[in-house]
């Protein structure tokens, strides 16, 4: 900075050098705050394109009455996207969404499902065997609600593959 | 000509061009060609505009108005959706030629460009496959999205930045249509009008150094002649062979043969063997990174230019080859499944 002090001939010659003189510190401040200026209003335009609208779908679907699933049948739900099935044990719901990338398994005719997006197999519990999913299809919460007199289905919640609904 | 003034298209070129490289067969008219059918999807787009509903309810509905009630709509509409597709095409064979002739030699910034243009290019075409709203786009949507979700640490943001809330609905089908119909078509028109401008300022089409040359008039003849093949050709594709449309969309219905758009089955392909963030994300990344780092790692030298198949640039072209072999090799694979 002490250099700043020399006779401007002097100066002409040193300019090659680190100098930070007003000009140089103006210009500065002018782009920077134009940069900061423009970081701010994309960001602000990040969050406006980022912004939720409030108020979600809920994730409690109807599955209609129990004599609908006799024992022995699995049957896919669309509004709910499930399939309910009636094995020995009980019902049972596994979801139908793909645990790889989200598309929505089919039956398999060898048994259990298969996922048409990419071949991920699946066996009748839902535990991956083959394919690019590594992780199983959900078993979901499933109950009879007393009140509405029908099946009801969460697809936010999650149980263990054993759980059974004995009606 | 000589006493006229020039109009308008002839001023777009410089007075002289190098002889050979006005010649048919040395652009193969690639890059106008890809800009022809840049401006014939904007026309068409924009009269679709007119009609297209933008919400779930409503836009299969106006397709399928488009398609079977408006006079001529199937006509713009196999317009559209042709153009869309032989732009892919064309854009990829211009890039080969530009790397099989050293184009890119001391035209960095300019392939930079064209490698963004390559990227827009594609995610157009995806936005629009979106707006049919058919079983199709359901299920690209559904992969299409989850795939985003699994980039580490931003995914959910940008996931959420992409459709507008946690799940596939209204809101999404407005964010793709607002990208498609304007914000995408905006930035890739400053990109083709900034590509076409650098053509002019690296000193035009590139050609070895006091090459012979001719007068644009020849040029623009046989640019006239490359539109009214290309636009024969739309018209007789658009005439023989309707551009697809499947059933509505619905997020609950199963599917038996959801399809990736062909410009995507490459990924579809990767998918079903490699991890969503490795085959959907990080190799697409990598691809483009490659592709525009190409001129400046495995290739440097400003000899060669304009020569086909150009020794100094013998990595460049097979490093090229390769992914575009690989491209190809996953998209047939794909597509006979
Ligand atoms: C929307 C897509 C594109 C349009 C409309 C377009 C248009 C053009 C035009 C009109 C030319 C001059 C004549 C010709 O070569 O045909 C050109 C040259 C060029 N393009 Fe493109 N292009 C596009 C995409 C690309 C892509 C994907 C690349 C490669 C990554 C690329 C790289 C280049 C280069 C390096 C030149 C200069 C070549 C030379 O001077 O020999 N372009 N482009
Ligand atoms: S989405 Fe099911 S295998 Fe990829």
């Amino acid at each position: 900075m002490s250099k700043d002090h020399r006779a401007p001939e002097q100066g002409a010659a040193e300019k090659k050098g680190p100098r930070f003189d007003r000009r140089s510190f103006l210009t500065l401040l002018a782009r920077g705050s134009v940069a900061a200026a423009v970081t701010a209003v994309v960001a602000q335009i990040i969050r406006f394109l980022s912004f939720q609208p409030p108020g979600s779908a809920s994730s409690i679907m109807p599955l209609g009455q129990p004599d609908g699933y006799p024992r022995g049948s699995l049957s896919y739900l669309a509004e709910a996207r499930v399939y309910v099935g009636h094995d020995r044990a009980g019902l049972y719901t596994l979801d139908a969404v793909c645990p790889h990338l989200g598309c929505l398994v089919k039956l398999h005719e060898e048994g259990g499902f298969i996922c048409p997006c990419h071949d991920s197999l699946f066996d009748q519990e839902g535990r991956a065997l083959s394919g690019p999913a590594t992780r199983p299809l959900q078993h979901l919460h499933l109950w009879f609600d007393q009140e509405q007199g029908q099946l009801l289905v969460d697809r936010s919640e999650q149980v263990e593959p054993a759980v059974r609904l004995i009606l | 000509m000589s006493n006229r003034r020039p109009n308008f298209f002839y001023h777009l070129h410089p007075p002289t061009i190098p002889t050979r490289e006005a010649g048919p067969f040395y652009t193969f008219g690639l890059g106008g060609i890809s800009l022809l059918l840049f401006l014939v999807l904007g026309i068409t787009g924009l009269i679709e505009m007119f009609v297209y509903v933008p919400t779930p309810d409503g836009a299969h509905e106006s397709i399928r108005n488009i398609t079977y009630l408006a006079p001529y709509g199937w006509l713009l509409r196999n317009m559209h959706f042709w153009a869309g597709q032989l732009m892919v095409g064309t854009v990829i064979l211009h890039m080969a030629r530009v790397v099989f002739s050293g184009g890119y030699k001391s035209r960095r910034l300019n392939w930079l460009i064209g490698v963004a243009l390559l990227f827009f290019t594609l995610v157009l075409n995806f936005t629009g496959f979106v707006l049919r709203w058919d079983q199709d786009t359901a299920w690209a949507l559904m992969v299409g999205t989850n795939l985003i979700k699994s980039i580490p640490g931003i995914g959910t943001a940008l996931h959420d930045f992409l459709i507008g809330g946690e799940n596939v609905g209204a809101p999404a089908l407005l964010r793709f249509y607002t990208w498609h119909v304007l914000a995408l078509v905006l930035v890739a028109s400053v990109l083709i009008t900034w590509h076409i401008f650098r053509v002019r300022r690296d000193g035009g089409i590139s050609h070895a150094k006091s090459a012979p040359r001719v007068g644009r008039e020849q040029l623009v003849r046989l640019e006239i002649l490359a539109m009214l093949l290309t636009l024969a050709a739309l018209f007789g594709v658009s005439l023989l062979v309707d551009a697809p449309l499947g059933p509505p969309a619905d997020p609950t219905a199963l599917i038996t043969e959801p399809k990736a758009p062909w410009f995507f089955l490459w990924i579809q392909e990767l998918l079903r063997v490699a991890s969503p963030f490795l085959a959907g994300i990080l190799v697409p990344i990598a691809i483009l990174l490659v592709l525009g780092l190409l001129p400046y790692a495995l290739d440097r030298s400003d000899e060669g230019i304009a020569v086909w198949f150009n020794q100094q640039g013998r990595i460049v072209q097979l490093v090229f080859l390769i992914i575009l072999a690989g491209a190809i090799a996953l998209t047939l694979r794909g597509a006979i499944r």
